[in-house]
């Protein structure tokens, strides 16, 4: 095990921490710092020979600026974290996460250590964006899941039952069984029909493109209605007007998200939804409002699916350049409002 | 006529302590691609009737797939919410345990299909769920069978 000196191994650590470490007394005189801290800290005037207090560098703890020395960590004997804020070189005021320990009582020698918490948020985000990029991969995941089970369970086995059918066509004899036969499979090739453009519906609505968003929110409310039973009090008076597709699509994405959560998690059997075009100083905008009288929910609180349709709608409207407002209260419902700046219609 | 259908089904939730009782309307009749649930007792919903069901989806859809009842003590052992919300009734009417029976005509063709279930898991022994089908064969059946006839008489 004792390979190694323990010392030489400390001193390496001291020296090669991306943290400033120092050592002070109790009047904040610097007996020691490592390499980061002398690479990071103001030492234009330092002299090596000198002790050096690290008053001199310190800025305080207060977000304010005005360092209140009263309560200053130097006269904690406990071990402590805090955020100070210090002055490095060419005077830039960092803040930074900090911990300090007495560890020798006898001759008052602290341990003050400082990682900046700009390194510190930066790591969270990253962290945070892989979280993200996971639950995205995962969700995109669920949703093949979900089609391919679709395809499997309704056209498949629907496909197959046809087929087994109309196999036994050619073994009829009987000319009124053979009719009773080939009836039944019509009709199990209608409701298949219907199956596939209920699927392809909800992927991608064709009428979208072909006719613009009004009639295909339209058509989506109504199949809102016969799927789960909602009622869409729905405003507008785009009147068939066209925008540039990404705008188009946008628009429609966050209203089928908002009226899904809605239907999820609201509790309401109605939901009010208004989508108009007005003029403003800088352009012609779009307004929508998704308004339910349910549940409501705390935002931030832990979310009841994956929490990436809210996530994904912030996503959309900031690629048109529009703003989106979520505004929920438990107990009172929730709306979503946002408008997008559109430039121009297409004719 | 339909107040005995209704009134099999108001037996059938108290005698067999159900909070939610679900009947749906003709399942094969030809031409139609959807039907609707046609008596829902103990709910204080009016979206099921709203609600258009489309054979081989929802809970009708996997009862009519195998033809065979349906017995689901503890629903959130089987499916987890994104899944449950494939299935609306079970779904908004928060029911947690239940079972469907599919409902016969004379030809073996499959006519509707009861649900009767709880807003708590239940456990349902082997001999409530025979006596339930009993109930179910004997009086919901016949019952059916009898307003599809004058029906057809009209
Ligand atoms: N209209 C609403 N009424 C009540 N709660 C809502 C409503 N909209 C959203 N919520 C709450 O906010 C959470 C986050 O919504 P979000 O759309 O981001 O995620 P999700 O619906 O849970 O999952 P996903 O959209 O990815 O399927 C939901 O889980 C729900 O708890
Ligand atoms: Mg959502």
């Amino acid at each position: 095990m004792k390979t190694h000196d323990l010392t030489s191994l400390l001193e390496a650590m001291f020296h090669q921490s991306k943290e400033m470490i120092l050592f002070v007394d109790r009047h904040g005189e610097i007996v020691y710092m490592n390499a980061e801290a002398e690479k990071t800290l103001d030492l234009s005037d330092y002299d090596r020979n000198q002790f050096i207090n690290i008053c001199g560098h310190c800025m305080g703890m207060a977000a304010s600026g005005d360092p209140d020395c009263t309560t200053c960590f130097l006269m904690s004997k406990e071990k402590l974290t805090f955020q100070v804020y210090m002055r490095t070189r060419y005077g830039k005021r960092v803040t930074y996460i900090a911990n300090f320990q007495q560890i020798d009582p006898e001759n008052n020698i602290s341990v003050f250590t400082l990682n900046p918490l700009s390194e510190l948020m930066k790591q969270q985000e990253f962290e945070h964006q892989k979280l993200l990029t996971q639950r995205i991969i995962q969700a995109q995941e669920n949703e093949r899941k979900r089609i391919s089970r679709d395809l499997h369970d309704g056209v498949t086995q629907e496909l197959l039952n046809v087929l087994l059918e109309m196999r036994l066509f050619k073994y009829t004899k009987d000319r009124e069984e053979l009719d009773e036969k080939i009836e039944d499979s019509e009709e199990m090739l209608s409701h298949l029909l219907d199956y596939i453009r209920n699927i392809s519906v909800e992927l991608r609505p064709a009428s979208l493109d072909d006719l613009g968003v009004e009639a295909a929110l339209k058509t989506h409310f109504k199949w809102l209605q016969k799927q789960y039973g909602i009622l869409v009090d729905f405003n507008t008076n785009l009147n068939k007007k066209r925008y540039r597709p990404e705008i188009e699509t946008v628009i429609y994405r966050i209203i089928q998200e908002a009226a899904f959560n809605a239907v999820k998690y609201s509790g309401s059997d109605e939901i009010m939804v208004n989508l108009k075009e007005a003029g403003s100083y800088n352009g012609i905008e779009i307004h929508f409002e998704i308004e339910d009288e349910g549940a409501g929910f705390l935002m931030g609180a832990e979310p009841k699916g994956s929490g990436l349709g809210l996530f994904g709608m912030h996503e959309r409207i900031s690629s048109v350049d529009g703003e989106l407002n979520i505004d929920s209260e438990p107990g009172r419902g929730t709306k979503v409002e946002g408008y997008i700046p559109v430039g121009e219609r297409i004719v | 006529m339909n107040q005995s259908v209704k009134g099999v089904l108001q037996r059938l939730q108290k005698k067999h302590d159900f909070a939610i009782v679900a009947l749906t309307g003709m399942i094969n009749n030809r031409g139609n691609s959807t039907f609707k649930w046609k008596y829902v007792l103990g709910s204080d919903s009016q979206r099921w009737k709203r609600m258009e069901l489309r054979k081989g989806t929802g809970l009708p859809g996997v009862v009519l797939k195998t033809g065979k009842s349906l017995v689901v003590q503890d629903v959130s052992k089987i499916y987890n919410p994104e899944e449950l919300f494939r299935f609306p009734i079970l779904y908004f009417e928060n029911i947690q345990g239940f079972v469907a029976i599919p409902i016969w005509n004379n030809d073996e063709v499959v006519m509707g299909l009861v649900v009767l279930g709880d807003r708590a898991p239940r456990h349902i022994s082997e001999a409530e769920y025979e006596a339930l089908k009993a109930d179910v064969e004997k009086d919901l059946r016949i019952e059916l069978l009898k307003e599809l006839m004058l029906y057809e008489n009209t």
